[in-house]
C-alpha cells in the first residue's frame, strides 16, 4: 500500500512539475520559495514551519472567494490526473464551494456551511487534513506520511522539494476553504451578537428589574420552568411567589393600638409583567397576587396581597382576633439595598 | 499566523472578574517557555495564544446577594447585637478565613443553584454570549479550544448544547462555519448532575466529538475527592465514537494523574503543574512536535511536591506504593488517604491538618 501511494506521488509530481496547467491560473497560489531539491529533514523542518500557519483570514486580497477557488480547482484537478485520492477530493469541493457560493437561499447557503464545517478540516498536530470525497464521505490525508516520508530521501532531490510543496498546498487549501464562511457571514454575526446582548439582557432584567425571589421562590419557580428542547429559552415573565416574608404596617381592627407592624408572609402567589423598552427586554413593573398570612406577635390573618410593583404591597385579611387587618408592606431591598 | 485561541471555563468558588485565569495563563506560559522548542521562530507564548477566560460566577454572585440583601431587610434587627460584639464577630470571621460573606455560600450554593433551569439558563446565555463574542471576531479558519474545569464542565456542555440546537443567526457558530479543535474537562462532573435520582433531565445530548469539536479530553487527579465522583460516561456519544481515531488521534482519551503539591488538588492550578496535561493541551493545539523529552518529563515529575510537609509526604508515599489501596475509584482513593494519613497522626500524635498544611505552603510559597 504504501509503495503504491509513493509510486502514484511520485507520478503525480513528475507530471505536474511544470506548473498550473490551467490557463486562469499562471500565477502560482503560494510563493512557497522552496529550494528546487530537498532532503527528508529539510522538507520535514518546512512543513512543521508550514504547519504553523494557523490562519487563511485574508491571505487572499479578493473581496469574492471564487478568484481562489478557481485557481485550486484547477490545481487539485490538475494534480488529480494521477491521483485516486485527489481525483475525487476536487470535485467534491468544488461543489460545497459552488453550493456556497451560488446559495439562492440563506437556508441552502447555511446547510452548505455545515456540509463544509463537516467534511474540512486540519490539524497542526497530527499534520492531517481532510477533505470531501464524495456524497458524504471524506478522506484523511497525512501530510507527513503521505508525502514527505513516502518521497523524501536522506539525499536531496526535487521531487522531495515537490512533495513538500504539494503537502504544502494542500495545508492551505484546507484553510483557505474553512475560511470561506467569513465572506458571507456578516449578517449572521450581527445578528447573534444581538441576540445574544438581548437575551442577556432580558435573563438580568428578569433577575432584578422585577419583584426579587427568596431561595425557595427560585427553586419553585424552576421547577415549573419549561426549557426548550432546542436552542436557548427566553426567561418567563411571571414569578410564583411562596413564603415570602415581609414587614408591613398595618391597621388591626380590633387591637387597643390600631397600627402595628406586623410579620407579613406570602404564602402563595403570582407576580407578572410584560417586557417592555428597546428590544423588548426591560420587565416593566408588573403586579402581583398572593394569599397572605399575617402575624402581629399574638394574633394570625389570612387575607389576599395586591402586589402593586416590585417595591410595595396592600393586604386584607380577617383573623380571629381581628375582624379587619388592612396591611401596607415594603419589600425593603428595593427601598434600602 | 493567528493565534491558538484558548478558552479558560472556571468551576466553583470565587470568580468575580476574568483575572480568576491570570494564575492558570502564567502556569500555561511558564509550561510553554520551559517544555516547547521551536527553532527559528519566536517562541513567545502570546504569539501562540489568545487566553479568554469565561466568567459566570457574577449570576451566582447576584442571586446570593439578593437572597442576603432580602434577609437583611427584614431580619436585620432581629440581630441586636451591641458593637463590641459586632467587633467580636468580625474578628472571629477574619480568624477563621470567612472574611467574604459567601465564603461558603460559593462553594455549596453554586451547584445548588446551577442545577435550577432558571439560573442554567442565564448561566448559558451567559456563557455563549462570552464565546461567541471572541470566537466571532475570528475567522471560520481560525483554532479554538476550551478547557473548563469542575463545574464549568457541565456548564460549557450545557451552553454548547444550546449554540448546537440554534439557529445560525442566533449564535450557532457551527452553521457559521466555525468549530472547536477541542473540549477539556479537567475534573469532569457532566455526569454529577444525574444525582441524586441517577436521571439526567437535560443531558448534552447533541454535545460530541466530530460535530461540536474533533477531540475530547477528561483529566482526573487520582487524589481529587471531586473528581471521578461519578465516573464520565459519555452515554449521549453515537455508539463507539470514544474508540475512534480521527485525523491520526483519538478522539477520546482519559488521562489520570497522581500528584499532590498543593492543598488544593482539585483547583486547576493545581493540575495545571503537572507535565502532562500542560503537554496534552500544547499537542492538541498542534505543538506536539515542538514537545521536548515528553515521556522523560513525565517520568521525573514527583507525585509529592516539594512543599508536602513530611508527616503527610510519608503517608502519601506510602499510599502511592500501596497498589490495593489505589482503587480506581477517586472516592476511594481518598478515604484510603484520609485513613492511611490518621493512622500516621494518630501514631505521631502531630495535629496536622489540612489546613496547617494550607498555610505552610503558603508561607513556603
Amino acid at each position: 500500500m504504501k509503495l503504491f501511494f509513493r509510486s502514484v506521488i511520485m507520478l503525480l509530481i513528475t507530471i505536474t512539475s511544470n506548473g498550473y496547467a490551467c490557463s486562469s491560473s499562471s500565477t502560482p497560489l503560494l510563493k512557497l520559495n522552496v529550494p528546487a531539491s530537498l532532503t527528508k529533514e529539510q522538507a520535514t523542518q518546512q512543513l512543521d514551519q508550514w504547519l504553523l500557519s494557523l490562519s487563511a483570514k485574508h491571505a487572499t486580497n479578493t473581496s469574492k472567494p471564487e478568484p481562489t477557488l478557481e485557481l485550486i480547482n484547477c490545481y487539485l484537478t490538475e494534480k488529480s490526473v494521477s491521483s485516486p485520492k485527489l481525483s475525487t477530493v476536487a470535485p467534491a469541493l468544488d461543489n460545497i464551494a459552488s453550493l456556497i457560493v451560488n446559495a439562492q437561499t440563506v437556508e441552502q447557503r447555511d446547510s452548505a456551511i455545515i456540509s463544509l464545517n463537516r467534511t474540512v478540516n486540519r490539524d497542526a498536530g497530527s499534520g492531517f487534513v481532510q477533505f470531501p470525497n464524495g456524497a458524504d464521505s471524506t478522506i484523511e490525508i497525512d501530510l507527513y506520511q503521505d508525502f514527505v516520508n513516502s518521497i523524501c530521501t536522506d539525499s536531496s532531490s526535487s521531487a522531495c522539494s515537490e512533495a513538500f510543496s504539494l503537502a504544502a498546498h494542500l495545508w492551505w487549501f484546507a484553510a483557505y476553504y474553512r475560511s470561506i464562511p467569513d465572506f458571507y457571514n456578516d449578517e449572521n454575526i450581527i445578528s447573534s451578537l444581538a441576540f445574544n446582548d438581548r437575551l442577556n439582557k432580558k435573563w438580568l432584567s428578569y433577575k432584578n428589574d422585577t419583584i426579587l425571589l427568596w431561595p425557595q421562590e427560585v427553586l419553585l419557580n424552576s421547577l415549573v420552568f419549561k426549557q426548550q428542547e432546542r436552542g436557548f429559552t427566553k426567561p418567563p415573565s411571571y414569578k410564583l411567589l411562596s413564603l415570602r416574608p415581609s414587614i408591613g404596617l398595618s391597621y388591626l381592627s380590633d387591637q387597643s393600638h390600631h397600627i402595628q407592624p406586623t410579620l407579613n408572609i406570602d404564602l402563595l402567589g403570582i407576580y407578572w409583567w410584560k417586557y417592555g423598552g428597546d428590544n423588548g427586554v426591560t420587565a416593566q413593573s408588573g403586579k402581583g397576587l398572593a394569599t397572605t398570612l399575617i402575624w402581629d406577635g399574638s394574633d394570625t390573618a389570612f387575607g389576599l396581597t395586591y402586589h402593586h410593583n416590585p417595591k410595595w404591597s396592600a393586604t386584607i385579611a380577617h383573623g380571629k382576633d381581628n375582624d379587619l387587618v388592612l396591611s401596607i408592606s415594603f419589600q425593603l431591598a428595593h427601598w434600602l439595598l | 499566523m493567528s493565534k491558538f485561541t484558548l478558552f479558560l471555563v472556571h468551576g466553583i468558588g470565587v470568580h468575580r472578574n476574568a483575572s480568576w485565569a491570570d494564575e492558570t495563563a502564567t502556569l500555561l506560559e511558564q509550561a510553554w517557555q520551559q517544555d516547547v522548542s521551536i527553532s527559528g521562530k519566536s517562541k513567545h507564548f502570546n504569539d501562540f495564544f489568545q487566553i479568554e477566560p469565561i466568567t459566570y460566577d457574577e449570576v451566582f454572585e447576584d442571586y446570593l446577594d439578593d437572597f442576603s440583601d432580602l434577609g437583611t431587610a427584614v431580619f436585620t434587627d432581629l440581630l441586636d447585637l451591641n458593637k463590641a460584639e459586632k467587633q467580636q464577630l468580625s474578628e472571629t470571621l477574619i480568624q477563621h478565613d470567612i472574611i467574604d460573606r459567601h465564603f461558603l455560600w460559593s462553594y455549596i450554593v453554586d451547584v445548588i443553584l446551577y442545577k435550577m433551569p432558571l439560573v442554567r439558563e442565564q448561566i448559558n446565555a451567559l456563557v455563549a454570549k462570552q464565546l461567541y463574542q471572541k470566537i466571532s471576531q475570528g475567522s471560520t479558519s481560525d483554532n479554538f479550544g476550551v478547557i473548563a474545569h469542575s463545574l464549568g464542565t457541565r456548564v460549557i456542555n450545557d451552553t454548547l448544547q444550546r449554540i448546537r440546537t440554534e439557529q445560525a443567526d442566533q449564535s450557532n457558530f457551527y452553521q457559521q462555519g466555525y468549530k472547536l479543535k477541542f473540549l477539556i474537562q479537567i475534573s469532569d462532573v457532566t455526569d454529577l448532575f444525574g444525582l441524586p435520582l441517577n436521571k439526567d433531565k437535560h443531558p448534552p445530548k447533541n454535545v460530541f466529538p466530530r460535530g461540536t469539536f474533533d477531540y475530547f479530553r477528561t483529566i482526573s487527579n487520582r487524589f481529587d475527592p471531586i473528581a471521578r465522583m461519578i465516573p464520565t460516561r459519555l452515554d449521549h456519544w453515537p455508539e463507539g465514537r470514544n474508540a475512534e481515531h480521527y485525523m491520526g488521534r483519538e478522539i477520546y482519551k482519559d488521562i489520570l494523574v497522581e500528584h499532590v503539591h498543593e492543598t488544593n488538588v482539585h483547583g486547576l492550578t493545581h493540575y495545571m503543574l503537572h507535565p502532562e496535561v500542560t503537554d496534552e493541551i500544547f499537542d492538541l493545539c498542534g505543538f506536539g512536535r515542538y514537545l521536548s523529552a515528553r515521556e522523560t518529563r513525565k517520568a521525573a515529575f514527583p507525585a509529592v511536591g516539594p512543599h508536602v510537609e513530611p508527616g503527610l509526604r510519608n503517608a502519601l508515599t506510602s499510599l502511592l506504593s500501596d497498589a490495593v489501596a489505589l482503587a480506581d475509584n477517586s472516592w476511594q482513593t481518598y478515604v484510603n488517604l484520609v485513613i492511611r494519613f490518621g493512622e500516621f497522626s494518630s501514631a505521631q500524635n502531630q495535629p496536622t491538618t489540612a489546613k496547617k498544611t494550607a498555610k505552610k505552603q503558603d508561607h513556603l510559597a
